[in-house]
């Protein structure tokens, strides 16, 4: 074959129709592919929405192209996502030896990766092939023989390596105090036994047996030690051995050094998050956080369910899965660009603890009354964005968004592989076909990106800079954002230092595999952005279009809440969610201290679970030294005759864009527990699959089936769907045979 | 880096996987993409690179199919050992197992014996699918005709899933429901 005779069929592909004038499954295949340009895409959109029998073969094969991608993914030898299992060393042994020992045909099947996991430790020497090891030097070739044909094809077999390393650095580290994980953090460090059904030490889940003979292998420095535990304390031993870049000092001394948390996908980062604690209210009256509108984590637990796989815990953010949902808010009164909204029910899976909703609506501007949009596209096109959801996708939405487009908007793109290029110059909305081509045009391939293209995204934003406008650059990435030479840190501060001139950035996550959340969602935060990640369209059309007013608009900028709780009527209380937005209380009233903007159109939800004064027995609070100078059961007069029904008191602040003197809105909210509306009903079941889903301490009662009760029972209008769709996935969860939660 | 390094680095893990996917055996798999990137070493440059590395691949793997049935023979012995009563092969009998890993061993029984039934054709569009490539490339490599690839891929799809899916309960049934997958 010669370059010449090798090229591509340019030939278009069209929409086919079968004679009873529906879609023809391949038509529908291709176009959950991909694969259409945008006149296609319209018209085969334009059919789905009209047509139910359409819309339900576009839902069956998108199921049919999940369950087969997981089928396949069955024939991959390295198991994703599984750690070494009992036993496995050995089996390589055995069935080495017996390969040469016997001449038996089975020396086709394969082992996973937990051999070479000491030889990487060691000093980064692969030398496995040892003479020492126990038994015979043949077998350390057999190993190196699979470590040669293992490495390369797998990038899987990478992050079994790091898992095996972690559960290493965990032996290391000693078997986990019986103090060390989950008591409250006291000013003494004396932590005092919980009420929570806290896991014993020595019961079944943590135990770990280390044979004689697997540690005596251990000693020769080549094999991991034998380990019997359930796929589940692996998994909760690789998040506990979690990824604390920059993370503050944890409250709780942590049982080992920090590594990385590999999901089960492969590569995939998350920061480790500790549910946030039950804080006594005489000690800690007063609780202060940023506002987060993000909610990238729900798509992502979807993804991980979809593909029958129990998300890390630390991919799961409660506020993000609450957030994912649509409220009914009333608009903000007046001038001000928000409103609050409070209110108070049983907690379901504490009925003792009270439940406090704060929910933040900001001002909607509808689609046409949008200030101009200055939009930089920055793709990465690099060979890891090949796949189906993936580059084309980001096509796909793209294609969504330049419908919305007027003549005053304008869009760049830049794309990075090995090199940056300006794909489409700063370019009007009304040149809609021009804008498309260059989208067509977009291909992935080539290396891995060796340059990020950041800076000439943000010199393009420049030079078609629209003052009084929306000036951002969009990052599309799976996550292998190569910055180059440059660290993390620096890209963080460039991301600022723009963001202060005007230029905000929004992230977007496609793919799977190597997807890097906790990286995307600083970058997003350093610029003042939104991160989503999106998985398939309809995601992409959320993401975008259908809100391209709040994705892309802000109307407050660093908005913060600051809660203050009545010591007369609250004991205790926990914010749910939010653990990596907690402020410090001064940091409140600090125009310095940047935090989370609000778009326009946002909603935000913040949860409270309240211990009210009088009920005892299910939370057990550190003891306090009491304090000599400040007395906490006296109040202020003023306080005394305003405070006594109320519960607690929600203080707002927010600058308006442009401005650098943050303002206060403030409301207070009254003891009356009510049954709960629709809403905070719907909410409390989200969050408890949240807790269910992380396993949390905090989960209490509550169960699956509960939480299916609750949410069915809270579906409303349900508009747009996002209801049901929950209601599908925790079904989903249930039938899958991965969860955790269940007593053992 | 020069070309081929570069090609190697990007394309190695996929081509491998999709030689493995279909043979079911990893040295082989190996072995073939070795061939493959040796036949782009001796010939330079191409245009539409991924869809030339893939059909190479293709064709290097029709003949090792042709050539050498034997090869997967050993292997159809070896998955048909699990999916006959869920009992292990003679080599795992010597391990304590666990659960998990027959579940696991019998599960990549079924999805290989799922993959195999379907037609050649339609097994290769799928697999080069699920390494990402497009409908063109598809159609190069496998001389199909661009607006076919669609329906082949739903077909693909569909028979596989609905083979795996009556080869578990088959699967389950025989084994008396004592051992869930």
């Amino acid at each position: 074959m010669s370059p010449e005779e090798f090229n591509l069929p340019d030939e278009r592909i069209v929409p086919e129709f079968t004679t009873t004038g529906h879609l023809t499954e391949g038509t529908v295949g291709t176009w959950l592919d991909g694969v259409f340009d945008m006149a296609a895409v319209q018209q085969v959109e334009a059919h789905v929405q009209a047509c139910p029998e359409c819309a339900a073969m576009a839902a069956e094969a998108r199921g049919l192209i999940a369950a087969s991608a997981r089928i396949l993914r069955v024939l991959d030898t390295v198991p994703v996502g599984v750690a070494p299992r009992t036993g496995t060393v050995r089996a390589a042994v055995r069935i080495a030896t017996e390969t040469h020992g016997s001449g038996s045909p089975v020396s086709t099947v394969r082992v996973t990766t937990a051999v070479p996991a000491t030889s990487l430790e060691s000093g980064g020497s692969t030398d496995s092939d040892r003479s020492d090891i126990p038994g015979n030097d043949r077998i350390g070739a057999e190993v190196k023989r699979y470590l040669h044909t293992w490495w390369y094809p797998a990038a899987a077999a990478a992050a079994t390596l790091v898992l095996a390393i972690g559960m290493r650095a965990w032996l290391r580290a000693g078997y986990p105090a019986q103090d060390s994980g989950y008591s409250l953090p006291t000013a003494a460090g004396a932590p005092s036994p919980s009420a929570l059904p806290l896991p014993q030490p020595g019961s079944p889940e943590q135990q770990l047996s280390l044979t004689p003979e697997a540690q005596s292998m251990d000693a020769s420095g080549t094999f991991t030690p034998e380990m019997n535990f359930s796929a589940a304390t692996t998994r909760r031993m690789a998040a506990v051995s979690g990824m604390t870049r920059e993370q503050q000092p944890a409250p709780y001394s942590s049982p080992v050094t920090p590594g990385t948390v590999i999901g089960p996908g492969n590569g995939e980062q998350y920061d480790r998050i500790e549910d946030n604690p039950f804080l006594d209210v005489t000690t800690n009256p007063l609780s202060t956080f940023s506002i987060d509108v993000d909610r990238a984590s729900y798509a992502n637990v979807r993804r991980f369910l979809e593909n029958g796989q129990q998300p890390p815990a630390d991919a799961v953010r409660i506020e993000e899965l609450i957030n994912y949902f649509p409220y009914d808010l009333p608009a903000p009164r007046g001038n001000d660009p928000v409103s609050i909204t409070t209110e108070v029910a049983a907690a379901p899976w504490q009925p003792s603890h009270q439940l406090v909703r704060i929910a933040l609506q900001s001002r909607r501007i509808s689609g046409t009354a949008l200030p101009p949009s200055n939009l930089v596209f920055l793709i990465d096109v690099s060979g890891s964005m090949s796949s189906p959801n993936k580059l084309p996708l980001v096509k796909q939405a793209l294609r969504l968004l330049v419908d919305q487009l007027r003549e005053q908007d304008r869009v760049a793109v830049v794309t990075y592989r090995d090199g940056t290029r300006l794909a489409l110059p700063s370019t009007s909305g009304d040149e809609k076909e021009r804008i498309v081509q260059a989208i067509e045009a977009l291909e992935a391939g080539g290396s891995t990106a060796g340059s990020s293209g950041i800076e000439m995204a943000y010199r393009v934003a420049r030079d078609s800079f629209v003052s009084n406008g929306n000036n951002r650059v969009i990052l599309t990435t799976d996550g292998d954002f190569n910055v180059g030479a440059s660290s993390d840190g620096e890209l963080e501060r460039l991301i600022e230092q723009k963001r202060d001139e005007g230029t905000y950035l929004t992230v977007l996550g496609f793919g799977t595999g190597n997807y890097q959340d906790a990286k995307m969602e600083k970058l997003a935060r350093s610029g003042n952005g939104n991160y989503a990640y999106v998985d398939n369209l309809a995601e992409a059309r959320k993401a975008l279009v259908h809100e391209m007013g709040a994705t892309l608009l802000t109307v407050a900028n660093d908005t913060k809440l600051q809660v203050e709780f009545n010591p007369r009527r609250v004991q205790s209380y926990r914010l749910v969610g939010y653990e990596d937005r907690l402020l410090r209380n001064e940091d409140f009233t600090d125009d310095h201290k940047d935090a989370g903007d609000l778009g326009a159109g946002h909603q935000v939800t913040a949860l409270y679970e309240l211990v009210p004064v009088g009920v005892t027995g299910t939370v057990s609070l550190p003891k306090v030294q009491p304090r000599r100078y400040q007395q906490p059961g006296r109040a202020s007069a003023a306080a005394a005759a305003a405070g006594s029904d109320e519960l607690l008191f929600v203080n707002l602040r927010y600058k308006l864009p442009g401005e650098s003197t943050s303002r206060l809105m403030t409301h207070a909210v009254r003891t009356t527990v009510g049954k709960g509306s629709i809403d905070m009903r719907f909410i409390s079941s989200v969050a408890s699959f949240g807790m269910l889903l992380r396993s949390s301490v905090y989960k209490g009662s509550t169960s699956i089936a509960q939480v299916l009760d609750q949410a069915r029972a809270a579906l409303g209008r349900d508009e747009g769907g996002y209801r049901a769709g929950f209601v599908r996935l925790v079904e989903l969860y249930r039938d899958l045979d991965i969860r955790e939660d269940e007593p053992r | 880096m020069d070309n081929v390094e570069r090609l190697f680095r990007e394309y190695h893990a996929p081509v491998v996987r999709y030689l493995a996917r279909q043979l079911g055996d990893h040295d082989l798999a190996d072995e073939l993409a070795q061939e493959t990137f040796l036949r782009a070493l001796r010939h330079g440059p191409v245009v539409n690179e991924r869809a030339w590395l893939f059909t190479v691949a293709t064709n290097l793997l029709r003949d090792e199919t042709r050539r050498a049935a034997r090869e997967r023979a050993r292997l159809t012995l070896l998955h048909q050992e699990l999916a006959s009563d869920g009992r292990e092969p003679d080599v795992f009998r010597l391990e304590r197992e666990t659960e998990d890993e027959r579940a696991s061993l019998r599960e990549r029984a079924l999805a290989r014996a799922a993959v195999e039934a379907l037609a050649e054709r339609d097994r290769l569009a799928l697999l080069m699918r699920e390494e990402g490539l497009d409908y063109h490339e598809i159609a190069a490599a496998l001389g199909l005709s661009v607006a076919s690839v669609g329906t082949t891929l739903s077909r693909a799809r569909r028979r596989l899933v609905n083979v795996c899916e009556s080869l578990q309960i088959e699967a389950n049934s025989t084994a008396g429901g004592t051992d869930v997958a």
